[in-house]
């Protein structure tokens, strides 16, 4: 029944959007208009305001939808779309004070006379400012503007030159900092944390257990994540447009003639390219570069983005003025002299006391202060002239108010589609499709390219992504991940901008440019960029570590990269590990051997059994591994016949839990209802769904549960060799490791004699409360030094005599202890020099194989293989 | 010029609309704040009982409170009837165009001041230096978020109203730049002497959801709203007026109202949770504004709503403009 109410919804929304009023409350206004009809309707038949509703109520959603209003921006957690208004900022500051055509004039002139040269300016200056404003319309017609007329005057057939501005226009979607990526992150952060609840919830039904293992876990991703994903396909499509262009001048000059520059290359021509074209793209590598370095977040290097297009724009209008580019240098001096600042002291404020740096610190100072003063003197200039700043700041808000009213109406739709149960629908439908995930991608990126053809990317992002994003990514047999499904979704959207006859790139240049250019003209220019487009999607749907590699690349190298024992990539560890220790297994037996060099003489008992059963250990990987490959093997085999009727059975069970599912609601209704008649008619529902079941449990292969109960214990054994393993190689590091803490704890000692000699004069002063005091004290020193643990005691037992007022029991305590440290510090001279250098040795030498993961960090060498391996989608559907 | 009973009902339709949500609006903060019985409650003093089950004591001045309330409300549905009576067939759109400007220029001022002080009170606190200025007893009582909330943020959210009604107008694009300089602040501070602290990102939240949530009836004038115009470019005048008068009071107001009442429709209602209680971020030495956050959906959809009000009028104004052309024509 919620399904009439939902093609309401679907038809209110499409009648109130094609009618052209402001999406932004369109969405919402049909959404709640909706809720009201259903509510309406349910009241006057039924006599109840949920009966069309799958769950809860009208109050309900529409409470829920102005939750969603709220979260928006109440919590810390969405802070990521602060960067929009940040980066609408600079674009529309570049633009305002024509920095942007300037640019694009001047690359004009300097590649021009390269066949083809100014349509690559074109290209290259409206990705950059699609990038910023996020708004096809707005860069197309911006674009349009600027360049068509200079293109056409050049003699730039009109198909090409309209091609390239509409393809120019639309890539700067994908092209980071484009904030529809802010955007899409955003929505598929929360998509992936619902895909990784269902996953969840299979993983118990499946398996019974009730944690999933982290490994088997939804990829998520952030705005920092999604710039990297889209940087490779962006460079490529950026690249193939170039080269688009340039064969098409060679082989047809006609079409793309050579333009001659008009300034001639002068050194007054140089110095308008040094000062036109290198700040805003040093600008755009600055912004860009700290964002992936991982250095700033992507608030941040919005900020200086907004900044750094503020102190130009603060030039720039002034031109030709005396003094124009001082407060430039005054803050660039400024930035120097922070950077030389920080590159030779800890500047760190918090630390001050420790780090004494008070005059580094104040010069800090300054030289910031002179930056505010650089800045805030541009922001004047901007006030001052022709009203910049104003304009900026009205445009921002406008711009940063429609993103964000439409976030908002989006929330409110979702909330009227999952009241009616919409979610359920498209699941349902999505799931029924024959050809698993790749039919449902398929069919979702068709939806999405039709969409294409009438909503914006912004709305797009936020209307349709929560909906399947979580379907798509909880799906274990492709396990794709968020940032690759993001760039996907993305290229998909911009190819269908240009589509003609609907593409929204076209119509909007069709609104700016002469009519000496038919429209003609601009379906034919686009058809080639459209298959380039394609092209471009289909690569980067056949190899997705084009996306996910550099994400991965950089997590894997940043801060806070997890250490090679983490679970989640634990899978491409072992199989480094497995090769390489199979590999260079003698060389590691070699390792494990120069052990038996150690003088055992020496050492305390307990220190030489730690480094006996840490060898031991060692050699035990060899075993261990051999039995995980072959346990490997082992299920392997058994994959075949599990897989076989795995995916089939699962369908079966998951038909058969709706099924349940509605049985449940229907003996809720049966237990609600009075009316007699209706009471055996739902009981027949009933009864018929219970066949339903048990026709569907017929359909299961009888062999099934012999098959399922064989592979899981396979794989239980599996996971047993391989603790086994792991506990081999991790037993082995670690017992090393904290021998040679044991070790090399001399040094601890021999300070400690200091304090302990001179607590022993102090002792005869002292009354019994104060020598328990002095003991404890004393004492306290050992907690940081390894193998203490001896004298500590004896410690302790002497201050408990004290305090037992047993002077004499407690100084023959304190006599032992001495003793016990002149013996620590005896032995650990001699290893020290004899035996620390062979473990030492040792652990230099594993620490890339049986050592690996011990190490806190995963080593440099390393990064890009397990990269290269994280960046593959695996198919673990078997796990569930 | 002839009168239009089709168009005048919509023209009250959107008046009332106005009023009856700045008297809901206000009067709800009056309810619950000064603990008066409100429409509903005084109703059911009346024995009117069939909106709120239970009835309760109130003291005689809370009861005549209580009627003036219910009487706002009155009000909010009869004063538009004058008010179309005395234009007799022109239509002010200025008025509830002010209006809104008043609402979110009183809004910026307060988020602006507010901003800026607590961000000073947070910053002076978490140094430690905040009893040696102000000593420790009303130190120990800004560290409360209901005395800050009441003698720091409300005197704030005086001066600001008091200030917007010298100066409605767009001074709230200066939230454009002011997120900028925040978030400059927090770049500065961090990557040179690496200092971060919770208040300067909370400082930056507070602007930038003030920013895009005031802008909305100025961008909605100025046509910034963006819209499906494959179809509408290229409908005639007329027909454009009507998407935009019928748009608005299906689509536009309902929103605000939903957001008005499902976010105060009790004192339990969201909005009103957070805002009587002065709810702040769990983060310890953040700002204490969080609750301000949740009202700031209110100024929201209370502008929205003199905006969608002054929208439609502006187009039936339109509409008869049109029409007179015609005629003349």
């Amino acid at each position: 029944m919620e399904l009439y109410f939902l093609i309401v919804l679907f038809l209110v929304m499409m009648t109130a959007l094609g009618l052209g009023f402001p999406v932004a409350f369109a969405l919402p206004g049909s959404a709640i208009l909706t809720i009201g009809l259903a509510a309406g309707t349910g009241l006057l038949l039924f006599g109840d305001v949920s009966a069309f509703f799958a769950q809860d109520g009208p109050v309900e959603w529409l409470s829920a939808g102005v939750m969603n209003f709220r979260a928006i921006y109440y919590d810390f957690e969405r802070d990521t779309l602060i960067a929009i208004p940040l980066f609408i900022f600079m674009g529309i500051m570049l633009q305002r004070s024509r920095i942007a055509e300037d640019l694009l004039m001047t690359m004009a002139g300097l590649f021009g006379p390269v066949p083809g040269g100014l349509g690559i300016s074109v290209v290259f200056v409206g990705a950059l400012l699609a990038a910023t404003t996020g708004i096809v319309g707005a860069t197309v017609v911006a674009m349009g503007l600027i360049s068509l007329p200079s293109m056409m005057r050049n003699k730039y057939s009109p198909s090409l030159a309209s091609g390239t501005i509409c393809a120019a226009g639309t890539l700067g979607q994908i092209i980071p900092p484009s904030i529809v990526l802010i955007i899409l992150a955003d929505q598929l952060g929360s998509a992936s944390d619902q895909a990784s609840a269902t996953r969840q919830s299979l993983y118990k039904t499946a398996t019974g257990e009730f944690t999933m293992p982290s490994a088997l876990d939804v990829t998520s991703t952030s705005a920092g994540d999604m710039f990297l994903g889209a940087f490779l396909p962006g460079i490529v499509l950026v690249l193939v447009y170039f080269v688009y262009i340039l064969v098409t001048a060679l082989v047809r000059p006609s079409m793309a003639p050579a333009v001659p520059n008009p300034l001639g290359f002068t050194k007054k021509f140089l110095f308008k390219v040094l000062v036109s074209l290198v700040p805003p793209l040093v600008l755009i590598f600055l912004v860009l570069g700290s964002i992936i370095m991982g250095i700033a977040t992507v608030n941040q290097a919005g900020a200086i983005g907004a900044v750094g297009a503020t102190i130009m724009a603060g030039y720039k209008l002034y031109e030709d003025k005396k003094g124009a580019l001082f407060p430039a240098v005054l803050a660039l001096i400024s930035i120097a002299a922070i950077l030389l600042l920080i590159n030779f002291f800890d500047l760190n404020v918090k630390n001050l006391e420790v780090t004494q740096n008070h005059v580094a610190v104040l010069l800090g100072v300054v030289a910031s202060v002179f930056l505010v003063i650089a800045i805030a003197w541009s922001t004047w200039r901007t006030f001052i002239i022709d009203d910049t700043l104003k304009e900026v700041m009205i445009e921002t808000s406008k711009t940063t108010s429609m993103v964000f009213i439409i976030l908002l109406g989006a929330a409110m739709l979702t909330a009227a589609f999952r009241g009616f149960g919409g979610e359920e629908y498209v699941k349902d439908f999505l799931q029924s499709l024959p050809g698993g995930f790749w039919s449902q991608f398929i069919v979702v990126m068709a939806v999405i390219f039709v969409l294409g053809f009438f909503l914006d990317f912004i709305e797009i992002a936020v209307v349709v992504v929560p909906i399947v994003a979580p379907i798509l990514l909880a799906d274990p047999s492709a396990n794709i991940t968020a940032v690759w499904l993001g760039v996907m979704i993305g290229v998909n959207i911009q190819t269908s901008f240009l589509t003609p006859p609907f593409g929204f790139a076209l119509f909007y240049l069709r609104g700016v440019a002469s009519k000496a250019i038919r429209t003609i003209d601009i379906y034919r220019g686009v058809v080639p960029f459209i298959i380039l487009q394609l092209i471009a999607l289909v690569i980067v749907g056949t190899f997705p570590p084009l996306v996910n590699y550099l994400p991965n690349r950089f997590y894997l190298s940043s801060f806070n990269a997890p250490p090679p024992m983490n679970p989640r990539l634990q899978a491409c560890v072992e199989s480094y590990l497995a090769e390489v220790i199979e590999s260079e297994e003698k060389s590691i037996d070699s390792s494990i051997k120069k052990l038996d060099s150690i003088d055992f003489t020496i050492l305390p008992n307990k220190v030489g059994e730690k480094i006996l059963e840490a060898q031991d250990a060692a050699y035990s990987v060899f075993d261990s591994l051999e039995a995980v490959e072959n346990t490997k093997k082992l299920v392997k085999d058994a994959t075949l016949a599990y897989s076989s009727i795995h995916g089939e059975v699962r369908i079966i069970q998951r038909d058969i839990r709706k099924i349940e599912k509605n049985i449940k609601r229907l003996k809720r209704e049966v237990q609600i209802t009075d009316n007699q008649v209706t009471k055996d008619h739902i009981e027949e529902e009933i009864k018929e769904a219970k066949t339903r079941i048990d026709v569907l449990n017929s359909l299961i292969p009888e062999e099934w549960d012999k098959i399922a109960s064989e592979y899981q214990d396979k794989l239980k054994a599996l996971s047993k060799v391989e603790r086994r393993y792991r506990g081999a190689m991790d037993d082995s590091y670690s017992g090393i490791k904290e021998a040679i803490q044991v070790i090399s704890s001399g040094s601890g000692f021999t300070s400690f004699k200091g304090s302990f000699d001179s607590l022993k004069k102090d002792l005869k002063n002292f009354d019994l409360e104060e020598k328990q005091e002095a003991i404890k004290a004393v004492s306290k020193q050992l907690s940081s030094v390894a193998g203490s643990s001896g004298v500590k005691s004896l410690l302790n037992k002497a201050r408990k005599e004290f305090k037992k007022q047993d002077s004499d029991k407690a100084f023959n305590f304190l006599k032992d202890a001495e003793l016990l440290l002149d013996e620590e510090i005896a032995w650990r001279k001699i290893a020290t020099r004899e035996n620390l250098p062979i473990l030492k040795s040792f652990l230099n030498e594993t620490a890339s194989n049986i050592g690996l993961r011990g190490q806190e960090r995963l080593p440099a060498f390393l990064v890009p293989r397990i990269s290269r391996c994280r960046s593959v989608h695996q198919d673990i559907s078997l796990n569930f | 010029m002839k009168a239009n009973p089709g168009m005048d009902l919509l023209h009250y339709i959107a008046l009332v609309s106005a009023f009856l949500g700045a008297a809901f609006v206000v009067n709800n903060f009056l309810t619950y704040i000064f603990d008066l019985p409100g429409l509903l409650g005084t109703l059911a003093f009346l024995g009117l009982t069939f909106l709120q089950s239970e009835v309760q004591e109130y003291t005689g001045v809370a009861v005549v409170l209580g009627l003036i309330q219910s009487v706002s409300f009155i009000l909010a549905v009869f004063l538009p009837f004058l008010i179309l009576r005395r234009q007799s067939g022109s239509r002010d759109e200025v008025f509830l165009n002010n209006c809104s400007e008043i609402i979110v220029s009183a809004a910026f001022w307060s988020v602006m001041l507010i901003g800026i002080v607590d961000a000073a009170i947070s910053f002076v606190r978490i140094e430690g230096l905040l009893p040696v200025i102000v000593g420790e007893d009303l130190a120990l009582s800004l560290g409360k978020p209901v005395f800050r909330g009441t003698y720091v943020h409300i005197p704030l959210l005086l001066l600001g109203t008091l200030i917007a009604c010298y100066r409605r107008g767009i001074d709230f694009i200066w939230l454009a730049l002011l997120i900028v300089f925040g978030e400059l602040l927090i770049v500065i501070t961090r990557f040179i002497f690496s200092y971060e602290q919770a208040f300067m990102g909370d400082l930056v939240r507070f602007w930038y959801a003030g920013l895009f949530l005031f802008s909305s009836a100025y961008t909605l004038v100025h046509d910034g709203h963006v819209r499906v115009d494959v179809i509408y470019a290229n409908f005639s005048d007329k027909v454009q007026a009507y998407t935009n008068i019928y748009g608005s009071f299906l689509l536009g107001i309902p929103l605000c109202w939903v957001v008005i009442i499902r976010g105060c429709w009790s004192e339990t209602s969201p909005f009103n949770l957070a805002l009587l209680n002065f709810e702040v971020t769990q983060q310890g030495f953040g700002m204490y504004v969080k609750y301000l956050m949740s009202g700031f959906l209110i100024v929201f959809a209370l502008s929205m709503l003199f905006q969608f009000s002054s929208y439609i009028i502006r187009y039936m104004n339109n509409l008869e403009g049109i029409k007179k052309d015609a005629t003349i024509g």
